[in-house]
């Protein structure tokens, strides 16, 4: 078993719209991870870095190339199996939060041990995850009464309840306010302190500069790929009052 | 996905559009108690039917006289003379025990009827005195007439118990005299006879609307000699068979003697007939049925428009929930817990309906029986066991494609949706 979470090798997706519009995606992608790395992966619209995303997060499956997650091939999984990968290994955050409306917030966090994992004690490891973000006391709540940051952070208290390998993160900021971003990014950062493997799609270098590494995409390929000296901390931001941009 | 979390999920749904659920399970609901209702009735008359038949006795065998072609000339079939106390007699012989009981019939038409100062109308019929036995008939009071009164003609009567009641009110007419009156007319005397009675028979209700109750037995042999004239000749034998298994046999050998006796070699051209109660039982059974059946696929037709409507819903409720979808794919959902989501879905739908038609045909059944008194409704178990069992599985056909269509879809594309 190698060091590396995440190795792709030669990842090419092409989606057809319509009759005549093909759209390349990816050409050959290649990008290794190692566990606890906090990568943030940045381009223009159209670089292919949501595409990478499903990619990394087994929603989509690349039409060429290798991508190992974990030390298993993924290419070659069918759809349960995918499901299966999608609810251990992986925990989603998505820009639009992407909770049920009609769940509350202890429902909406359950909903990985609905359809797998160790279902046993289900609720306390809700309340468990609910708390870690700092929303123990808004259990009850359906998603329309709480704020953008509040369904944030109990959709990372969902991504985190099967205690997944790597969390992925797709604009997670995007719909908040600065102060809001700032106790994702806190929380982002934590897990990761804590050893947890976390890549997020951003288009924003505030974000992006609070992660130790970015990836930049362009034209369907990695054309850049740095580490962050000093990454930004987004707990001292929000304790100095400054935010997380400026 | 658990049973459990899955059928939480389908009540929440349902629950959430409250109208709209409603409105599609009322479909379901019409379609099942349209089912109950229909059949319940068509269960009821093929019952009533039955009874009525069997009401006139059981195991019957009938011999009529039947019309005979010859050379073109067409006898009439009730006038003819071709059944005679003779045939019966030798009948009674040749069958002995294998048969429980034989019994030959005359009508002697309508006389008017006078005792103790009242008037009354009834039919007269002749009949021989293993009647009783034949169709298990018993007596409220007296005694039925026997052989001696038959093979000696005389002028004995048992009466039905209306007729009774209307001759002798209250008073127990055994052992009263009554007479028999007719007009003169048709080239016939007025005539009075008197008539003693010896019994008067069990009440027993109407058939096909005719009252059994309102007539007068007279013996075979008085109807033909005093009555009517025409000696020797009766209307039908009726012979009650051992049992329900050996009636065809019993026919079968009813016919042949007969046959011998008459001396006809075609049965085909018999001057008789022989019915089996079994054979009008069967051909009236499979006439209810069918009439069952047709109230049934009336039924079953609204069931399917209720089907229908439940598979339309389904359709708007997946489209509606596509992005719902695409984030429990995302957190791990397959394939089939999707499926069985949404199955489960339409099936509490429709087995609610089910339900609630069931007891919607259960009160439409009662409020028809309120109405109409005299017809029997049946709700069996198998008609309300059946109504579920569609209904759940009208959930499953007409849920299926729906459900197919969310856990097909492609979690990507589902998260995209708006």
């Amino acid at each position: 078993m190698s060091g590396a979470l995440i190795e792709i090798r030669g990842i090419e997706k092409t989606y057809h719209m319509g009759k005549d519009v093909i759209v390349q995606a990816l050409r050959g992608v290649d990008l290794t991870i190692a566990r606890g790395e906090m990568v943030a992966v940045m381009g223009p619209s159209g670089s292919g870095k949501s595409t990478l995303m499903n990619v990394l997060g087994c929603l989509d499956v690349p039409d060429a190339g290798s991508y190992r997650l974990a030390d298993t091939e993924v290419r070659t999984l069918d759809d349960d199996q995918l499901a299966a990968i999608r609810n251990r290994r992986i925990g989603f955050v998505f820009q639009t939060f992407n909770l049920l409306p009609r769940l509350n917030a202890l429902e909406n966090v359950e909903l990985p041990l609905v359809y797998g994992g160790d279902g046993h004690d289900r609720r306390r490891k809700a309340l468990d995850a609910l708390q870690m973000v700092g929303l123990a006391d808004r259990t009850g709540h359906r998603p329309s009464e709480m704020s953008g940051g509040q369904q944030q952070r109990v959709a990372i208290a969902r991504a985190l309840l099967n205690d997944p390998d790597l969390v992925l993160a797709d604009e997670p900021t995007g719909n908040l306010d600065s102060r809001s971003s700032a106790e994702i990014l806190a929380i982002f950062q934590r897990l990761n302190d804590e050893g947890r493997t976390v890549v997020m799609v951003t288009h924003e270098p505030d974000v992006a500069d609070h992660c130790k590494r970015i990836v930049r995409m362009r034209d369907g390929v990695v054309h850049h790929d740095e580490r962050v000296l000093r990454p930004r901390r987004a707990s001292e931001e929000l304790e100095t009052g400054i935010g997380a941009t400026p | 996905m658990k049973l459990g979390d899955s059928f939480r999920e389908g009540l929440r749904s349902i629950a959430v559009n409250k109208l709209r659920s409603s409105l599609t399970m009322l479909g379901v609901i019409i379609g099942v108690a349209a089912v109950i209702a229909m059949v319940a009735v068509g269960n009821g008359a093929s019952q009533q039917v039955q009874s009525t038949i069997l009401s006139l006795g059981s195991n019957l065998i009938t011999v009529s006289p039947q019309a005979v072609t010859q050379d073109t000339l067409r006898g009439a079939g009730q006038q003819s003379q071709n059944l005679t106390l003779d045939d019966m007699k030798a009948l009674q012989d040749q069958l002995g025990d294998s048969i429980v009981a034989i019994e030959a019939e005359q009508g002697a038409g309508r006389w008017q009827l006078a005792a103790s100062g009242t008037n009354w109308n009834s039919q007269v019929t002749g009949v021989t005195e293993q009647y009783p036995l034949v169709r298990e008939w018993g007596l409220a009071s007296g005694t039925f007439f026997d052989e001696t009164h038959i093979s000696t003609n005389q002028l004995v009567a048992v009466l039905g118990s209306t007729t009774a009641l209307n001759l002798f009110g209250e008073s127990d007419p055994v052992g009263q005299t009554m007479q028999l009156r007719q007009a003169a007319g048709g080239g016939n005397r007025a005539r009075i006879l008197n008539f003693k009675i010896l019994g008067v028979l069990d009440a027993k209700g109407s058939t096909f609307g005719f009252s059994r109750d309102d007539q007068v037995l007279v013996p075979t042999t008085t109807a033909q000699r005093v009555l009517t004239g025409r000696t020797g000749a009766v209307n039908a034998i009726v012979i009650k068979a051992g049992s329900s298994d050996t009636m065809t046999e019993t026919t079968d050998l009813v016919r042949e003697l007969l046959l011998v006796r008459h001396k006809i070699e075609d049965p085909a051209s018999a001057d008789f007939q022989v019915q089996n109660q079994n054979d009008t039982l069967a051909a009236l059974s499979s006439v209810t049925a069918t009439f069952t059946l047709l109230l049934g696929s009336i039924g079953g037709i609204s069931l399917l428009v209720g089907g229908i409507g439940i598979m339309n819903i389904m359709l708007v409720s997946v489209n509606e929930r596509t992005r719902e979808i695409g984030i429990r794919k995302a957190v791990g959902a397959r394939r089939q817990d999707i499926l069985s989501q949404f199955l489960i879905e339409a099936v509490t739908l429709t087995g609610t309906g089910g339900l609630l038609g069931i007891a919607l045909g259960w009160a439409i059944t009662e409020a028809v029986r309120r109405i109409q008194a005299n017809v029997p409704i049946a709700i069996t178990a198998g008609t309300v066991a059946v109504a579920v069992g569609v209904s759940v599985a009208i959930g499953i056909v007409f849920g299926l494609y729906p459900a197919m269509r969310a856990a097909r879809l492609h979690p990507i594309e589902a998260l995209r949706y708006e």
